[in-house]
């Protein structure tokens, strides 16, 4: 248990990283300036801020010598990219039928009802056969009921 | 057997073996805090080693524990506060080594057969389990022409779904002038497949042997592997197992010695149905918009920067090493008319034991369900099952006894695709899982071609009416219409195939349809 706690406290820590702290210029530096490289970077701003600000992208592109336009225009076509800096303990929780069919509606209901800014859906986790899944801060969970999803909640 | 990799592989140790999964199945049930527990616990006595799920995810987290001498003891749902008592277990030897699994019983293994085995993080784990000789038997005594022959020869299908001859598609490229590249499509978005996670956790180096073994026939010296942006386990163990190659001359320059040189990279996607569609995938790669390309020209003549590239899925890749090692004889034997080889089947959904299973082509669907699945639990009633996932289409309960095999499985779009399968019980009406699946084709449709993006939009429109009992009979029929123009009228399969859900759904459970459009427009 206790190994799980200070694991989610480091990703705490990175999601809520203030963006000041971040050598920016080192992080994309090893980024050639090929479009090839626009993913991985993406990805790279995207895993140590928990989240794509417009003038991360902006600096992307710059790096990259891609109009800032199209930078938006790549990342928002991702489904798991954000554009806000999203809620600690956030929860999603999986809607594919798998999951509806082992009682993620009522999870919804649930995870909902304490704390609806915190909650989402997510069209599969690929999971299935352990459904419903749910994926609680960043870590997947399966088998989830009704308690384990409070505990999360509540752990936030 | 051909012979050994001409490198120094490290022996085991020797002591008795603990198999802790720590796939991601085993992960999402705490097996990490497991496998922390048990290591601390058996000190010197055991070596405590990881390995990925061996599909049967409904034990996870489980144990497998080797002692000399005996045959294996499977420990299943084991909680971290049982550690000790297993061990206790283990060690005062009481306990009696299970009958086989009636899971397993019916199942053909060939591409799990090292999956929850092998240890994933050691390469000299799966050298010692016979990786790379297949690698090793095309580059010391075969040409790129030969290797292609014998895929050809065992007729290797491809497992992404549309099973075009693998062979053939090699052939393709390599008429086509260098620079050439391999592209492995591991995307894996639909919803309820989880097979190459499987494969790509639980034996990372059988994928990279493949990749080599292709990007040789190809004559492709830089190899893409794109894996889906929520596969973290694969990316880690597949990044981990590469480093390794390289590390130990299997990958990179001069090949186990051999003037072939390859660099393989390992690339994220980041969430989309669309991006598991060949061209759109390219897209990813090179950093456009996740959008599909018009064909021709196909990827083998123009496709990663508008060079020959072949582009194969995880699966499908999986299947070459075997192919390569023991010979195309060995690999058709016992194929019949449908199709040579296995199919990795993702089950799912109202069954008692869903995961991972591999059957061999011809396999019945109903044995899948009945016999390996356990069928429906107990005081729930079987319907039918989603086979293809929102690309595919239902089959009721009566039309299960059909055999796998690539090409579709009724006459109105069931199929078996890339393998997903969703048992279904009486828990939804059937129109609400039509609704459910064309509400997900909707959100997915990237926006480039009109018929898919507007038209997924009112099809959901008239399926959200008629689950709420709101439709007629003539929207039904416009329904219809709507999706034979997406059909016909988009670039992709992802609109294309949007509308096999509703016809396999009317085809299937026709009554319970016109039920749901008997209002008065």
């Amino acid at each position: 248990m206790a190994a799980r706690r200070s694991g989610r406290v480091t990703r705490a820590l990175r999601y809520c990283m203030n963006a000041n702290d971040l050598d920016f210029d080192a992080l994309l530096a090893g980024f050639e300036p090929e479009r090839t490289n626009l993913l991985p970077a993406l990805h790279a701003v995207h895993h140590s801020l928990g989240y794509l600000p417009s003038w991360a992208m902006e600096r992307v592109g710059r790096q990259l010598h891609i109009p800032a336009s199209e930078v938006h225009g790549v990342a928002s076509g991702y489904t798991e990219f954000r554009f806000n800096r999203p809620l600690d303990g956030l929860v999603q929780i999986c809607n594919g039928l798998s999951c509806r069919l082992a009682g993620a509606d009522a999870l919804l209901a649930q995870a909902m009802a304490n704390r609806p800014e915190a909650t989402e859906t997510i069209s599969c986790v690929f999971l299935c056969a352990l459904a419903p899944v749910i994926i609680s801060d960043g870590e997947f969970a399966g088998r989830v009921d009704s308690r384990k999803l409070q505990q999360a909640q509540a752990d936030a | 057997m051909p012979e050994d990799v001409p490198l120094a592989i490290e022996q085991s140790p020797g002591r008795p073996r603990l198999a802790v999964n720590t796939g991601t199945c085993g992960r999402a049930l705490g097996s990490l805090a497991l496998l922390t527990a048990l290591r601390e616990l058996a000190g010197d006595r055991f070596d405590v080693a990881e390995t990925g799920c061996d599909g049967a995810c409904f034990e996870a987290p489980s144990v497998v524990a080797t002692l000399p001498g005996r045959p294996p003891l499977r420990f299943t749902d084991v909680a971290t506060d049982d550690a000790a008592r297993l061990l206790g277990e283990i060690e005062a030897g009481d306990r009696p080594s299970a009958a086989e699994s009636p899971f397993l019983v019916g199942q053909r293994r060939s591409l799990l057969a090292h999956c929850g085995i092998v240890d994933p993080t050691n390469i000299d784990s799966a050298l010692r389990a016979g990786a790379y000789r297949g690698l090793w038997r095309a580059l010391s005594t075969m040409t790129p022409e030969q290797v292609i022959d014998e895929v050809e020869a065992a007729d290797l299908r491809g497992r992404g779904g549309a099973y075009f001859p693998a062979g053939r598609k090699w052939r393709a490229a390599r008429g086509f002038p260098a620079p050439r590249y391999v592209a492995v499509n591991a995307e894996e978005g639909e919803p309820g497949v989880f097979k190459d996670r499987h494969l790509m956790e639980g034996d990372p180096h059988l994928l990279l042997e493949g990749v080599l073994i292709t990007a040789y026939a190809v004559g492709s010296e830089r190899a893409f592997i794109f894996i889906n942006g929520l596969a973290h386990g694969s990316r880690q163990r597949l990044e981990l197992a590469l480093a390794q190659a390289y590390d130990r001359g299997i990958a990179g320059k001069n090949v186990l010695g051999t003037a072939f040189s390859v660099e393989v990279e390992i690339r994220s996607g980041g969430g989309g149905y669309v991006l598991g569609e060949e061209s759109v995938l390219l897209n990813g790669i090179e950093g456009w918009r996740s959008v599909p390309r018009t064909r021709p020209p196909f990827p083998t003549e123009a496709g990663l920067w508008a060079s020959p590239t072949v582009i194969n899925n995880v699966e499908t890749l999986c299947n070459v090493p075997g192919i390569l090692r023991d010979g195309v004889d060995a690999y058709r034997e016992g194929s019949g008319p449908n199709g040579t080889g296995t199919k990795l089947v993702s089950l799912s959904g109202a069954v008692r034991r869903p995961g991972l299973v591999e059957i061999a082509m011809g396999t019945s669907l109903k044995d899948l369900v009945l016999q390996i699945g356990g069928g429906v639990p107990k005081g729930r009633s079987l319907i039918g099952v989603l086979a293809g996932g929102p690309s595919g289409g239902f089959l009721s309960a009566d039309s299960l006894d059909t055999p796998a095999r690539p090409g579709p499985l009724t006459s109105s779009g069931a199929v078996l695709g890339s393998g997903g399968m969703v048992v279904l019980d009486e828990s939804f009406p059937i129109i609400e899982l039509v609704r459910h699946l064309t509400e997900y084709n909707r959100n997915e449709s990237c926006g480039k071609c009109t018929p898919c993006r507007e038209g997924t939009d009112h099809m959901l429109a008239i399926l959200t009416r008629a689950a709420a009992s709101g439709a007629a009979p003539s929207d039904l029929e416009r329904l219809l219409f709507l999706g034979e123009v997406a059909t016909s009228a988009s670039l992709c399969g992802l609109g294309q195939m949007a509308p096999n859900p509703i016809t396999s759904a009317v085809d299937q459970f026709g009554d319970q349809i016109r039920s749901a459009f008997a209002g008065s427009s």
